[in-house]
């Protein structure tokens, strides 16, 4: 990790670098602003996957699309556990990813339950518009909620 | 391919005669996954699909036929679907169909538990205005749950008859079949009513949708779907409108971008949310739910997915299934054994006239089917077809999503992989539900590994009858690590990104008694009647070439492979061979040969060496051809290699260990 963190040190002092990954907080601390060094677009929050920026920009580019707006309170469905219910508030993914996430009901302000969690970094099953879904923890991570904690509130969308 | 914009310069013909000329119809059944599609199909058509409880059972059109009234019925089942937006081999063969094939009447098959996301479908239906049926299935299932639905109303708001059905009892699927009629008679007068989605969506879908009918760019498609498909960005109908018009695909991009301003959203995910937004409101007006216990099903999946018992229930149920397999069958097979050893014993002959010998070597192959196929073969596909029914398979696929990742697969692989202990051609097949190229050739890997029940014939025959049974559940435990090291390799040698896991999950239900039975007939028949004379023919031809002596040249030119390797007798190259047409040939042939006491023939290291090789040495000639079929010959080669020599390797390992162990 050390070496990870050095490595972006040196790239933010070369102004050729982003980091579009927060893993570490120190990393997003490094970027101050939590937004891209290079073109200044808001760093995602939630884990993605990447190690170095290159990888990060290259996978923008190549169709990482987002759907939805982010709130201030937005937790991806990877970090939530059994029983929270939420509103969806913003999907990122690639295109064919978000269209199959549309079709399968999950828009922005669905209502989404965690019905269960797998143990071992397994998926996520959740309950929208009366079907119970199972998503990999990849995808879950890449969906994120406005938790809602009103009962009653959850039922009218 | 979507071809429909330049095949269809007569104004379909297919809709004016069908139904008229009286006497023949054409009804497609759609839906989404798992929502009795096939059940349906099987119901009215005496059919055989394959059903069970997991989304992605047909992977491709049936069609089965039915008369009814006066009519011949052609009814074509779809693979299930969530969506037109072609995405997924399914949705496009569905869309195709359903576009070019122009069917009569489309029963659109909706579970009423999940009233909400199959309307969405519903919607896109309506959309490309074919005569519609909707069929509001599983309603007992629904009312368990607490759900009623209104069906007068829905067809009110949708405009299309709606009938409620309870396909498994056969409920409903009269009125279900009168109402289809009813609409292919008289596809032209029902006045068509359109939902119409949000203003500021609904004026620019109508703009370019006058634009299209205008310059008559939509023949035989609704101008208000191709629309509607144009703002969604549907690339498909984009590229095959460019060539006609570039004017159209011009002003669909301004429109969409119009819209993408005012929602700051992409369009597609704007028409999206509408759809689910009408399907929202349609639910609030004639559904009503109300709060029940948690249900039987719920208080299951407690149990079947919790985190320490769900992996345990998991290698049980897999545990399971052979062992049931094993002690039934063995029980029957005794029984049987004793019957026919009671009528003629089985001695085979080398001597005598050529028609005794063929005579003899035919005897035993029926003997050797019927009490060593068939005794093990009724108890697995009876216990597949129960765990199938079930509801289970998606929940193994859910507690083993992250063990399946580190072979580059996601859960759901493992509901093929399952199917592959049963057999390994339609388990090839069902690698369909995979997104990706490279994940079914991964899988279809995987499934040539897991022994069929052929290769379980050969195990149960050769290792639990002769040595012990502990040794052939220690034979199944190695296949499974097989299995995950050579798919760990794979997933080395063939990198890439795993797609996640998008699967949904239905609920468990008690298996009907018919379905299983039902099931298990169909797999059993295949057997009786295509691989049995197959077992007779083969077992005769070997023991007149044995007898004549052709075969010592052949079992001798492998003789290092066989003897010096493998320490083997030098008749198994002759059973290896035999063994690529059917596993079972293994054990059929060498009872043929040396009788059905095999302990005098064959020491205990030599009985697991065999069952070993016999269980992972080559996929039969069937998988070969399947995956030649599905992924080209290179690929099939490549995976028969890959069989080969782990079997290879293993087997002299084996021997070399087990000489000193046993």
């Amino acid at each position: 990790m050390q070496k990870i963190v050095h490595h972006f040190i040196k790239k933010l002092q070369a102004k050729a670098a982003c980091c579009h990954d927060d893993k570490k907080e120190t990393e997003r601390a490094l970027s101050h602003s939590g937004r891209c060094p290079e073109d200044y677009a808001p760093v995602p929050v939630g884990d993605l996957q990447f190690s170095s920026c290159e990888e990060c920009l290259k996978k923008r580019n190549k169709n990482m699309g987002e759907i939805g707006s982010r709130g201030q309170n937005s937790h991806s469905l990877a970090n939530l556990r059994k029983g929270e219910t939420g509103r969806v508030a913003f999907i990122r993914g690639g295109h064919k990813m978000l269209r199959r996430l549309l079709d399968m009901g999950i828009t922005p302000n669905a209502t989404i339950k965690i019905i269960k969690v797998a143990p071992l970094r397994g998926p996520v099953e959740i309950s929208v518009r009366g079907s119970n879904l199972a998503l990999g923890r990849s995808i879950a991570a890449n969906v994120f909620i406005e938790p809602i904690h009103n009962e009653s509130e959850a039922e009218h969308g | 391919m979507v071809k429909f914009l330049n095949h269809c310069s007569p104004p379909s013909e297919n809709i004016q005669t069908a139904g008229k000329d009286g006497k023949s119809i054409t009804i497609a059944l759609a839906g989404n996954a798992n929502v009795g599609k096939s059940v349906i199909f099987n119901q009215l058509t005496g059919s055989s699909q394959i059903i069970g409880n997991w989304p992605g059972k047909t992977v491709e059109m049936a069609s089965g036929r039915l008369h009814f009234e006066d009519y011949r019925i052609d009814i074509i089942d779809l693979p299930g679907i969530y969506s037109f937006s072609t995405y997924s081999l399914e949705e496009l063969v569905s869309r195709d169909y359903i576009a070019l094939e122009k069917p009569d009447v489309v029963i659109n098959v909706v579970d009423a538990s999940v009233l909400e996301r199959n309307l969405y479908f519903t919607l896109q239906l309506k959309e490309m205005e074919v005569p519609l049926v909707v069929c509001i299935n599983q309603i007992d299932m629904a009312k368990k749950r607490g759900i009623i639905i209104n069906s007068e109303k829905l067809q009110a708001i949708l405009g299309v008859p709606v009938v409620s059905t309870v396909a498994v009892r056969g409920e409903g699927l009269h009125e279900l079949m009168e109402a289809a009629v009813e609409v292919a008679r008289n596809k032209h007068a029902v006045e068509k009513t359109t939902i119409k989605y949000g203003a500021e969506v609904e004026e620019r879908i109508e703009k370019l949708s006058r634009f299209m009918e205008s310059n008559q760019l939509s023949p035989g498609n609704p101008p208000r779907w191709m629309a509607i498909k144009l703002l969604e960005g549907d690339s498909e109908i984009k590229k095959m409108l460019t060539p006609h018009s570039e004017a159209a695909v011009a002003l669909s991009e301004t429109l969409a971008e119009e819209i993408e301003s005012i929602h700051q959203e992409p369009c597609f995910s704007v028409i999206n949310s509408e759809r689910y937004f009408v399907a929202n409101r349609i639910v609030d007006r004639v559904q009503k739910q109300t709060r029940m216990k948690a249900s039987i099903s719920e208080r299951m999946d407690q149990i079947v997915m919790h985190k320490v018992f769900g992996h345990v229930i998991s290698v049980l149920v897999i545990g399971g299934l052979l062992l049931w397999t094993f002690i039934i069958g063995n029980f029957l097979s005794d029984i049987l054994s004793q019957i026919f050893g009671f009528f003629q014993p089985v001695d085979p002959k080398v001597s005598g006239t050529f028609m005794a010998i063929l005579w003899n070597g035919a005897f035993g192959g029926i003997v050797a089917g019927v009490t060593l196929v068939i005794p093990f073969v009724i108890p697995f596909y009876m216990m597949l077809a129960i765990i199938e029914d079930s509801g289970i398979l998606t929940r193994i696929a859910f507690m083993m999503d992250s063990l399946m990742h580190k072979i580059g697969l996601h859960g759901k692989a493992l509901i093929p992989l399952i199917l592959g202990y049963g057999c390994n051609v339609p388990a090839i097949y069902t690698t369909r539900i995979l997104e990706t190229r490279r994940e079914r050739l991964l899988a279809a890997l995987a499934i040539t590994f897991a022994p069929c029940s052929a290769r379980t014939i050969v195990i149960l025959g050769l290792v639990a009858v002769f040595v012990s049974i502990k040794w052939a559940l220690i034979l199944y435990l190695i296949d499974i690590l097989v299995i995950f090291a050579v798919g760990r390799l794979a997933f080395k040698a063939l990198p890439g990104e795993t797609t996640g896991l998008i699967m949904e999950m239905h609920s468990f239900r008690v298996p009907s008694l018919q379905v299983v039975a039902r099931q298990t007939w169909i797999r059993t028949k295949s057997i009786i009647y295509i691989v049995f004379p197959i077992y007779i023919i083969g077992s005769a031809i070997v023991q007149g070439l044995y007898a004549s002596g052709i075969l010592t040249p052949i079992s001798n030119f492998m003789y290092p492979l066989t003897v010096t390797w493998l320490g083997l007798p030098a008749i198994t190259g002759i059973l290896l061979i035999f063994g690529t047409v059917r596993k079972e040939y293994i054990l059929l042939l060498l009872t043929a040969l040396y009788g059905t006491n095999l302990s005098a023939v064959l020491t205990p290291v030599q009985f697991i060496v065999l069952a070993l090789i016999g269980m992972l040495y080559i996929p039969c000639i069937s998988t070969i051809t399947i995956l030649a079929k599905e992924f080209g010959w290179k690929s099939a080669v490549m995976i028969s290699l890959a069989n080969f020599v782990t079997a290879i390797l293993l087997g002299g390992i084996f021997y070399r260990i087990l000489s000193v162990i046993l």
